[in-house]
């Protein structure tokens, strides 16, 4: 950990501290694992930007059916890029201390494959294949769970907006225990 | 292509500005914003600790919210907001209060960020998920918690206790060569009421009775640990010179710091619960039936790292939606009314039937310890023998047996959903677990509370049996604190060796079996049961509950068995087990096993409650010697110090103590 004191000045880590959820020694970690993942640089640049398939290789997203969609919201330039810092910003939201609306949003922003900012029919079939694995539900049995979902949840039609999304989630307190992990 | 920088959302974070930040001044500053986009610098000293957090649940990248951040903090220079200055006060409010959040941050990191177990734990909970990952989070959140209050414990009443017996010894082997310490002693036996005793002779009595140790004292302890400070009954019952004329009261000394760690244990594990209880918390009376939602968006669990584990998670999830659609496509029938109620008399009949079934065994336990008594030669508790191990041995088979058919029977209750099934499980060992240790406890209790003629009645029968002289009347003292102490001493011991024992069963087994297909019976045994292993531990820790105040070393005892246990069932569940199909709703059993564990240390400290207001004390051995009553003790105390009890009375005012509680959430 010696060499990753000095990568960072300590405005920097005032900063990550101040505006993320995780702590100076989890910083430092992210740090170590993130060289892990893009290989070791001679000189640490932060604000190098690499392919989202790097990412791909973190264990913890390396068997989560929705890792694509995971690297795409959090580039936060919108080019298929992630940079330390973005990689900071996923290890925040996942982390403990994340707030549930912060959660939320980007969970939103996650399952909602066709960007169309609501969760309609063709998202949810999209997330139930991917949740179940290489065994999928027979079609008919999934449409009526996407049907069966958008009735309980869909108060004015047009799929699942990001407020209602927020709303149906506070309900559901295992959401952020199973939306988190730990670097 | 989705956009994450709408202007809609640059007013939502100008409004959270607005509100926290600029206090009155929002109107011109959010026109500002709202027209030219761009934000005012405002000087650091304007900004309090809510700034922070607002900015911290910002939903942007984290380049966007250093970019702010460092606009918001920039110089001022311009004459304009030299112009809006603050008062001094407020400057100072603002700073104090910026100090207080940033330290109690770093508390809450260094707290939060214990690297205790860290790898181990993550290595668990990416190979079962949150499920198991919380029974060992369990496990550490008490480890760390016993350790403190056993560093407590150490400090304050081991270390000067032996101490005080290292200076007596050295002076008492100049005093021994002259009187007749027998003699004198079975004099000092004879009374039994009111006044504290002489120090050197109450020291002299323990040194006058040296116990070989012998091999078996591990597993009993009894023989020679009684001599020692594991038991209440070694400790002091007055104060001791330190160096320097400074005076150490033993007695004083016992009970606040046991009271202390009592204290710790309450406040600790109460703050957790109101704070999970808080988070958990969901409003079923007014909420549309939405499992649906739930067992498609949460269930899949983020911490996974194992590719195994990623596949059996994919199928337990499949196997819950086609369970789910099935059920949904067979039309519900409506249950007529006469079926309900048939369906709660079974569940009544059920409930009785355990109930009845825990009566028996509290009854049966009492009986055990009756005769287990008698059996002995008098109610001497130095004799070391193996017969001291029934009672434990037959206490442990109950709580391994009996929760295990529990579980059994309660699937024929016709119970509907697997959360039920679950609570009352639970609920159904804890009263199990609390009727063993209860009954336990109030035979001890019941025991001493004769009258003192029998007493030296059977003393003094036990003098015929041995048919000895005086020198062996002095050795059998009747020290129920002690006996008690040695009973949960063995409790935990033997639970601790059979469990071992099982464990290592299981292990042949699954080596055994690794290759064979998996029966039913097998796929029981191989399974991590999270609520058997939890409840488990819950029950260790209402042992270390029960006996702390009549074993002082019960939390080292504890905290060693929970790092062997830790790592056996690492072990165990990496290499052999594997985890439960079905899905575990993690929140909400976190939150009901800490209520179990807050109910069952509340009534341990109100039978303790209990017992210090109406407990008879031993006259003859522990740091309350002499007194009738424990209470007694205190009012001595008070007696000279007026001012404790009005420390204490201001201590329990409701003011005080809703402000604590606050503070705590």
């Amino acid at each position: 950990m010696g060499n990753s004191k000095s990568v960072f000045t300590e405005e920097e880590l005032q900063d990550y501290e101040d505006l993320t959820y995780l702590t100076r020694k989890e910083i430092f970690l992210a740090w170590q694992r993130w060289e892990e993942l893009v290989g070791k640089q001679g000189a640490p640049n932060k604000s190098r930007r690499y392919p989202e398939r790097k990412l791909f290789d973190l264990p913890e997203l390396k068997f989560n059916p929705f890792k694509e969609r995971i690297t795409r919201v959090f580039s936060s330039e919108r080019d298929r890029h992630i940079g330390f810092e973005d990689f900071l910003d996923l290890l925040s939201v996942m982390s403990d201390n994340a707030p549930l609306q912060l959660k939320a949003f980007y969970a939103f922003h996650i399952f909602d494959y066709n960007e169309d900012q609501s969760l309609d029919g063709e998202d949810l079939e999209i997330v139930i294949d991917r949740l179940t694995g290489n065994e999928k539900l027979k079609e008919e049995e999934k449409g009526k769970l996407i049907q069966r979902l958008l009735a309980e949840v869909d108060l004015d039609g047009g799929g699942i907006s990001q407020e209602e999304f927020k709303h149906l989630l506070t309900k559901c307190p295992d959401f952020i225990n199973a939306f988190r992990f730990s670097i | 292509m989705c956009e994450l920088w709408d202007k809609k959302e640059n007013i939502e974070f100008s409004e959270t500005l607005r509100i926290n930040v600029y206090g009155g001044r929002y109107e011109e500053i959010w026109s500002l914003w709202y027209h030219t986009g761009c934000l005012p610098s405002v000087p650091s000293r304007d900004l309090c600790p809510a700034y922070w957090e607002a900015l911290r649940e910002l939903c942007k990248p984290l380049k966007l919210k250093k970019e702010i951040r460092h606009r918001l903090t920039a110089r001022q220079t311009s004459s304009q907001a030299a112009a809006r200055t603050i008062s001094g006060w407020k400057h100072f409010k603002y700073t104090m209060s910026m100090h207080w959040y940033k330290m109690k941050q770093s508390v809450q990191d260094a707290f939060h960020d214990y690297s205790l177990w860290h790898k181990e734990l993550k290595k668990v909970e990416g190979t079962f998920g949150t499920g198991v990952g919380s029974y060992f989070r369990f496990l550490r959140y008490l480890f760390i918690l016993n350790f403190c209050i056993t560093l407590l414990v150490c400090g304050f009443i081991l270390t000067p206790q032996l101490l005080f017996r290292l200076s007596d010894e050295n002076e008492n082997l100049s005093l021994s060569s002259q009187n007749g310490p027998e003699e004198e002693i079975a004099f000092e036996f004879a009374v039994s009421d009111g006044l504290p005793y002489d120090r050197s002779l109450s020291s002299l009595a323990y040194a006058a009775t040296p116990e070989k140790f012998g091999p078996i004292d591990w597993l009993t302890g009894s023989g020679w640990f009684v001599t020692t400070e594991l038991y209440y009954g070694t400790y002091h019952n007055g104060s001791f010179s330190l160096a320097s004329g400074q005076h150490y009261n033993v007695a004083e000394a016992y009970f606040f710091v046991i009271f202390l760690c009592f204290i710790i244990y309450l406040v600790v594990i109460l703050h957790r619960v109101i704070v999970l209880y808080k988070n958990n918390y969901i409003d079923t009376v007014h909420d549309m039936p939405s499992t649906y939602i739930k067992k498609v968006f949460s269930s899949w669990d983020f911490s996974i790292s194992e590719k195994k584990a990623a596949a059996l998670k994919h199928k337990s999830i499949y196997n819950e939606l086609t369970e789910l659609m099935q059920e949904y496509m067979n039309d519900e029938v409506n249950e007529a009314f006469c079926a309900r109620v048939m369906a709660m008399c079974i569940k009544l009949v059920f409930w009785v039937i355990v109930l009845g079934v825990l009566c028996v065994l509290g009854w049966f336990m009492y009986i055990l310890l009756d005769n287990g008594i008698d059996e002995n030669v008098g109610e001497t508790t130095n004799i070391s023998d193996v017969s001291l191990l029934i009672y434990p041995l037959i206490v442990t088979l109950i709580m391994m047996v009996v929760p295990s058919i529990l579980e059994g029977i309660v699937r024929f209750e016709g119970y509907r959903s697997p959360r039920h099934i679950l609570y009352v499980n639970l609920v159904r060992t804890i009263m199990l677990e609390l009727t063993i240790l209860g009954v336990l406890i109030g035979f001890w209790y019941t025991r001493e509370q004769k009258p003192a003629l029998p007493e030296t009645t059977d003393s003094m029968d036990v003098d015929v049996d041995t048919e000895d002289s005086d020198s062996t009347h002095v050795q059998e003292r009747y020290c129920w604190e002690t006996s008690l102490g040695e009973e949960v001493y063995r409790l935990l011991i033997i639970d601790f060796l059979v469990s071992l024992l099982l464990i290592i069963l299981l292990l042949i087994f699954s080596i055994v079996t690794r290759k064979k297909s998996l029966g039913r019976a097998q796929q029981f045994l191989l399974e991590f049961s999270i609520s058997r292993n939890t409840l488990h531990l819950i029950y260790d820790q209402t042992l270390l509950w029960v006996g702390l105040f009549f074993c002082p070393l019960t939390p080292l005892i504890v905290l060693l068995k929970m790092t062997i246990t830790f790592y056996i069932q690492k072990f165990m569940a990496l290499r052999f087990l594997r985890a439960d199909e079905r899905p575990w709703r993690a929140a909400q059993t976190e939150t009901v096993f800490f209520a179990l564990t807050l109910v069952s240390l509340i009534l341990s400290f109100l039978a303790y409650g209990f017992n210090i207001l109406r407990g008879h004390s031993s006259p003859d051995c522990g740091p309350f010697q002499g007194y009738k009553h424990y209470v007694d003790f205190l009012w001595d105390l008070t007696e000279n110090q007026g001012t404790i009890l009005a420390v204490i009375g201001w201590i329990l005012r409701p003011g005080v103590v809703a402000g604590i509680l606050g503070i705590l959430m």
